[in-house]
């Protein structure tokens, strides 16, 4: 309901993109240019590009991540496409290990992420719509999670249950629950007083109908272009975990896994580290990219 | 810059090798260049980090903790690392007139410990005897074992009675944490208090203790050593990792670093520093437990040792630097027996891993692996999945466990190290079936067995080096453990440090060490 009055809202404010026709006396405003962003673009390219090749990594042509195809500390060579990064310490493909290293590193950030959002956003609405002792309750675990630094806190999870996939992403969504309820929350707290969810209210509606069909509809948008940005950065916690040997259990690679490992050759063999470094990098980039272009693009016709 | 790192690689391998035509392997300088100078604070860097200083807990190998050790326990004893003869410390003797059966330990006179009370046989006894208790927790409680009982004859000296002949026992000592005995009246007032005021008879006491960070000593002023030690104090970090610890060298943060890897060795020398290495007979060896499934069958360990290319290994896990050790002596040892420990061959490998799938039980087998410890577990998978019916997966454990995870047997492959310069006791220690927990392989085999009792009875040299190819012969049949790289260890350091003395396994002895300013 809410959602229609919104899009129309925006579509009633064209006046100042339209060339001014008027009289003498009127200057002629040209249209606004409508950026589009190389950044974004680029982001969005490298994303599909990287969640492809994730997906098929199975029927790509790539030699497994745990077989030697050359001799150690290959330099890139283009022209043999596993060798077109090199080889590392133990003279696996580094292309290989790269893209199946990606399909960790997005797997357990998505999972991660989706879980933290699922669970957190359930926590905050229960605490913003029904507030007093819930509220508080809800509020205060929130709080003692936020107030531990995120990597002592995945540390002590993953010491205690030893490394591996289900331990780190448990760890992680425990690690992404509390800013998604903070920020459902606020949303259900800020929707719940509106005239619509009185109204239901009077025709009847139950709070589960409330929640579900009323207020969380309205909270999706925002933590939608929330998540690429959580995502982003669980892809970088498990980077750290498996830099301090924490993470995924060896051979399956993970970037930050692949950075440790090569770290003590980095002077002899750079792109052992460099290529999953860069790797790392243009997707977090891309993510937070994404996110911030989300954000604006809903908050843009949030206001309106 | 690639060639220097070559030449100097060179050097260093030509220094190993020299150092290695002597029985025994140190190259530390005979006798001081220069006039030491008195004074300042040394910075050390090893890689065990303790968790108490109950001397019983801490670890005497180079890699461990030796310089917490020897500061605050100075030593019993040290051997001459080209000769390998005894040489007194604490103690004035040490010696057998009976073959091996019973020992007679003479105290030093007046030495005191750091708390004022009496360094006596009686403390000896103490230290001794509680090594070989279960509850105290040592790692080499198995070689506390070869003592069956001590009997005190007066106030400095005792005789030591052995569980069975063992004649070259003091070298058994000064390759352990029995070398070092702490005060029994510091250590029955409980772990807590001990650990907030270790006393001993060493060149240093304990200043500040930050647990998993630094430990501060400083000079002990009673030393029993007159004008030693040389410096104020030291700092002694423990830094697991070897990267990171060159880094502390390279970054000027240490003065000393304790290291086993001949990579890093190199890179110190490239950039100036001093490398002093120390190599050892036995080497670095992936260890199997015969003792439980699946390497209790022979032919799984045949087919393991058969699949992997060690030289392939060596390049992967030590960069090039390493040295694959061809036969169970060193070449220029008296014991050498010219008995290959290793064939790589894919066929026989892949033979066998079949035979062993067909009987329903296809190899899968875990490593144990330690934190920084992964680069070997990734070269051996990597190797290994080229064949069919053989898996192995990765078992991380904590750093704080690499003591007494081989004394526990909670493994099925370790990468660990076999590690002697006489023989005796050491790979009696390693593999017999009667040593205990510091046989980690838990090899029993009954050739073995005599092979190994002849080679430490056997009273010329003649004797004993027959005996020892009976048992290189049954080593390569049996296939307890895969050597990967000569016993290296040594230390890196700034060429202002002078003064370094090192002994059994690489024990790093600060009480000579000085700075040259």
């Amino acid at each position: 309901m809410s959602i229609t009055t919104t899009k129309s809202a925006v579509k009633a404010t064209p006046n100042t993109t339209r060339p001014s026709s008027g009289g003498p006396g009127v200057p002629y405003i040209p249209p606004v240019k409508k950026q589009r962003s190389v950044t974004v673009w680029f982001a969005y390219f490298w994303l599909a590009l990287i969640i492809l090749l994730a997906t098929f990594a199975w029927v790509l042509p790539l030699a497994p991540y745990d077989a030697p195809v050359g001799s150690p500390r290959t330099p890139p060579k283009p022209g043999d496409l596993d060798l077109l990064f090199g080889t590392d310490k133990a003279g696996r493909s580094i292309l290989a290990r790269t893209i199946w290293g990606a399909q960790i590193s997005l797997v357990v950030g998505t999972v991660a992420g989706l879980s933290g959002a699922f669970l957190g956003t359930v926590l905050g609405l229960i605490a913003g719509y029904y507030r007093k002792k819930v509220d508080w309750v809800i509020t205060l675990v929130a709080d003692v999670l936020l107030a531990f630094p995120v990597l002592i806190l995945l540390l002590a999870i993953t010491a205690i249950f030893s490394p591996s996939i289900p331990t780190l992403v448990i760890g992680l969504t425990v690690a992404s629950i509390p800013t998604f309820m903070r920020l459902a929350r606020a949303s259900t707290m800020s929707w719940a007083s509106r005239e619509f969810v009185r109204a239901a209210k009077n025709m009847g509606a139950g709070d589960f109908r409330i929640l579900t069909r009323e207020i969380l509809p309205n909270l999706l948008p925002t933590l939608s272009s929330f998540l690429p940005i959580v995502v982003a950065g669980l892809i970088v916690a498990e980077g750290s975990l498996s830099f301090l040997g924490l993470g995924v259990p060896p051979p399956t690679p993970s970037w930050g896994g692949m950075i440790n490992g090569a770290s003590e050759v980095l002077q002899r063999a750079p792109h052992i580290v460099f290529v999953p470094a860069i790797a790392l990098f243009l997707t977090v980039f891309s993510l937070n990219q994404v996110g911030d272009h989300l954000r604006c693009k809903f908050d843009r016709s949030m206001q309106g | 810059m690639k060639k220097s790192t070559t030449a100097a690689a060179l050097v260093v391998a030509a220094a190993i090798a020299l150092s290695g035509c002597a029985s025994g392997g140190a190259s530390s300088d005979p006798a001081p260049a220069a006039n030491p100078i008195s004074g300042g604070i040394a910075r050390v860097v090893e890689a065990g980090t303790p968790t108490s200083l109950d001397p019983a807990l801490l670890q005497n190998t180079g890699p461990r903790m030796p310089v917490t050790g020897n500061s605050l326990y100075g030593q019993l004893v040290t051997d001459d690392p080209v000769t390998g003869e005894i040489k007194m410390g604490l103690l004035k003797e040490f010696a057998t007139s009976d073959g091996g059966k019973t020992f007679t330990v003479r105290v030093r006179e007046g030495v005191k410990f750091s708390d004022g009370t009496p360094f006596t046989a009686e403390a000896v006894k103490f230290g001794w005897d509680r090594i070989k208790v279960p509850t105290t927790g040592s790692s080499v409680i198995a070689t506390g074992a070869l003592v069956d009982n001590i009997k005190i004859v007066d106030e400095l000296t005792a005789t030591v009675t052995m569980a069975k002949p063992t004649p070259h026992f003091p070298s058994a000592v000064l390759f352990t944490q029995m070398n070092w005995i702490g005060s029994p009246t510091a250590l029955q007032a409980g772990a807590e208090a001990f650990n907030a005021k270790p006393v001993g008879a060493g060149p240093f006491v304990l200043e500040k203790w930050t647990q998993g960070d630094v430990l501060k000593l400083k000079k002990n002023q009673n030393y029993y050593v007159p004008d030693l030690p040389h410096l104020d104090g030291l700092e002694v970090r423990g830094i697991a990792d070897p990267s990171l610890a060159y880094n502390a060298l390279a970054s000027g943060q240490a003065d000393v670093v304790m290291t086993i890897s001949q990579e890093k060795a190199a890179n110190a020398v490239d950039a100036g520093n001093v490398a002093t290495p120390y190599v050892l007979g036995g080497g670095n060896a992936l260890i199997m437990n015969t003792s439980k499934a699946p390497f209790d069958d022979v032919r799984a360990r045949q087919a393991v040792s058969y699949a992997l290319d060690l030289d392939k290994l060596s390049e992967a896990v030590y960069g090039g630097f390493g040295e694959l050790p061809k036969t169970l002596f060193k070449a220029d040892s008296p014991l050498f027996a010219d008995v290959p420990v290793h064939t790589y061959d894919r066929e026989k490998a892949q033979k066998l891993f079949n035979e062993l799938a067909a009987e329903g039980k296809p190899l899968t087998f875990s490593m144990a692996l330690f934190p920084g410890g992964s680069a070997m577990f990734e070269a051996i998978q990597s190797q290994l999945s080229q064949y069919q019916n053989v898996k192995v997966t990765a078992n991380q454990r904590d750093q704080s466990e690499q003591g007494s995870l081989p004394v526990k047997g909670d493994f099925q492959m370790l990468s660990s190290a076999i590690v002697f310069n006489d023989p005796d006791p050491r790979i009696w220690l390693a593999l017999h079936g009667e040593a205990g927990s510091s046989n980690y392989s838990r090899l029993n085999d009954a050739q073995m067995n005599t092979a190994l009792n002849a080679g430490r009875d056997g009273k010329t040299i003649e004797e004993r080096a027959a005996a020892y190819k009976k048992v290189a012969e049954r080593f390569q049949e049996l296939v307890p453990m895969i050597l990967t790289n000569v016993s290296y260890f040594g230390s890196i350091e700034s060429s202002k440090v002078n003064g370094i003395t090192m002994y059994g396994m690489g024990s790093l002895a600060p009480d000579t060490l000085w700075l040259q300013p």
